[in-house]
């Protein structure tokens, strides 16, 4: 028996390791494994700060290069915003008296006004190393105050939400993922949908009436439904319209607002919840 | 390629694949898969896939299994490759490179639909064909490489 084992070590090793992987698939809905899971929760937590230091030390003789250069620009740069500053006092003055004129019109009026979202500034560290997924890292976990679901917007748009985070790391889940869905409604016509990812660098508005009035170049923003995306974000421009399969809906496709591809940094804005 | 020379190359792999080449759709760990199935033993090959596709499946916003999968299959291809194909040779090691990102995508396309998570057909051609060419792309500029490496080291003559 022993003879046999260790004549056919490397078969029977070969065997195991392919029963470990079905296996692994066939658990992939059980808790350890599921998405968002232990599993990938402590592969998160192990594997971000290697490639964020291994980032960092590769950008930094770039790094360093650009600041010797941008060093000659700074006393223009220093006087332009001296000037600036001056201006702007004189500025936050004038508003200061229009604020206090606000404040006392909302109090007579007893309306009660959106409070403005506190956002976070968050460096992306990291890609999905899968193609048929669409997320990336950040370097801001829930030490610093990030939650499931908190909303990420970039000065573009809507980017995605927080579907995983660790101490020092999050995960952020794009709208442009198979998984992912955002309320939204056409900015023109005001007509609603929900805006769907497709996998790809396509967005698609569906859930649309045949007959309803979008056109393509419409604006497309967040509706504010479903309890996690803020309202009044943008989301795209419509790019096409078809009728769907079954006729009775029409798709939409949807450029989206954010160009992915260049993205650096984003904001992460506190959960919807979050506010009364 | 010694265990732990195959190890520091999925890692600087693995790095390259988070920051850059996964915003192309490139898939630096099947040509390293690819290209270690070609010169190893199924055992060997099978657990370099192992390793590269669940590390991938964990790192991803997706369920475990495709990648981990669709991996090992690649890997016994390209082992299954080594006796039918002159494996020094760009040209050959590409077309594997290519048929084995072809098949890699469609087993993960149809895993993904099997747990109704899948793209449409028509939006999953648009992710699989730009992943396909720039894959095999790059995949034929490392081949060439690897040639040339290979080629000077035990074969300096022709080199």
């Amino acid at each position: 028996m022993l003879k046999f084992l260790l004549k056919n070590r490397s078969r029977i090793l070969l065997g195991l390791l392919l029963a470990l992987a079905v296996w692994v698939y066939a658990h992939r809905h059980a808790s350890p494994l599921r998405e968002s899971g232990p599993a990938k929760n402590l592969s998160l937590s192990l594997w971000q700060p290697v490639q964020d230091a291994v980032g960092r030390v590769l950008t930094f003789p770039e790094e360093t290069l650009n600041a010797i250069q941008e060093l000659g620009h700074l006393r223009q740069e220093v006087l332009r915003l001296q000037q600036d500053n001056q201006s702007l006092r004189l500025q936050i003055a004038s508003d200061q008296l229009v604020g206090e004129e606000l404040k006392r019109l909302q109090a007579a009026t007893q309306i009660k006004a959106s409070m403005p979202r506190k956002a976070k500034i968050a460096r992306i560290i990291g890609h999905d190393p899968s193609t048929w997924n669409k997320s990336f890292v950040i370097d801001q976990g829930s030490d610093d105050g990030v939650l499931v679901d908190s909303p990420v917007v970039s000065e573009q748009g809507i980017v995605g939400r927080v579907i995983e985070t660790t101490a020092k790391y999050s995960r952020v889940l794009l709208i442009l993922d198979p998984d992912s869905g955002v309320g939204a409604i056409d900015a023109r016509s005001r007509v609603a949908g929900v805006v769907l990812g497709t996998g790809r660098n396509r967005l698609k508005l569906d859930y649309v009436d045949i007959g309803e009035d979008v056109q393509s170049g419409d604006p497309v923003i967040s509706s504010g439904m479903g309890g996690i995306f803020p309202k009044g974000y943008a989301l795209g421009t419509v790019f096409s319209k078809t009728q769907s399969d079954n006729g009775l809906y029409t798709q939409i496709e949807v450029v989206p607002a954010v160009d992915f591809a260049v993205l650096d940094y984003v904001f992460v804005l506190e959960p919807v919840n979050a506010y009364p | 390629m010694r265990n732990y020379a195959l190890f520091l190359w999925a890692f600087a792999l693995f790095f390259l694949q988070q920051s850059f080449a996964s915003i192309w759709s490139i898939d630096l760990g099947l040509i390293f898969v690819s290209l270690v199935g070609l010169r190893s033993n199924p055992l060997k090959a099978a657990t370099v896939g192992f390793g590269l596709g669940l590390a991938q499946d964990l790192l991803s916003a997706g369920f475990i299994g495709p990648n981990l999968l669709a991996k090992i299959l690649v890997s016994l291809i390209s082992v299954a490759a080594q006796g039918k194909i002159y494996r020094e040779r760009v040209s050959t090691q590409s077309l594997l490179i290519l048929f084995n990102i072809t098949v890699q995508q469609a087993v993960i396309w149809l895993l993904m639909k099997w747990d109704g998570k899948a793209p449409a057909l028509g939006d999953a051609l648009w992710v699989a064909l730009p992943s396909i060419f720039l894959t095999t792309l790059v995949g034929a500029v490392v081949c060439f490489g690897v040639v040339r490496l290979r080629r000077r080291r035990f074969d300096p003559a022709t080199a």
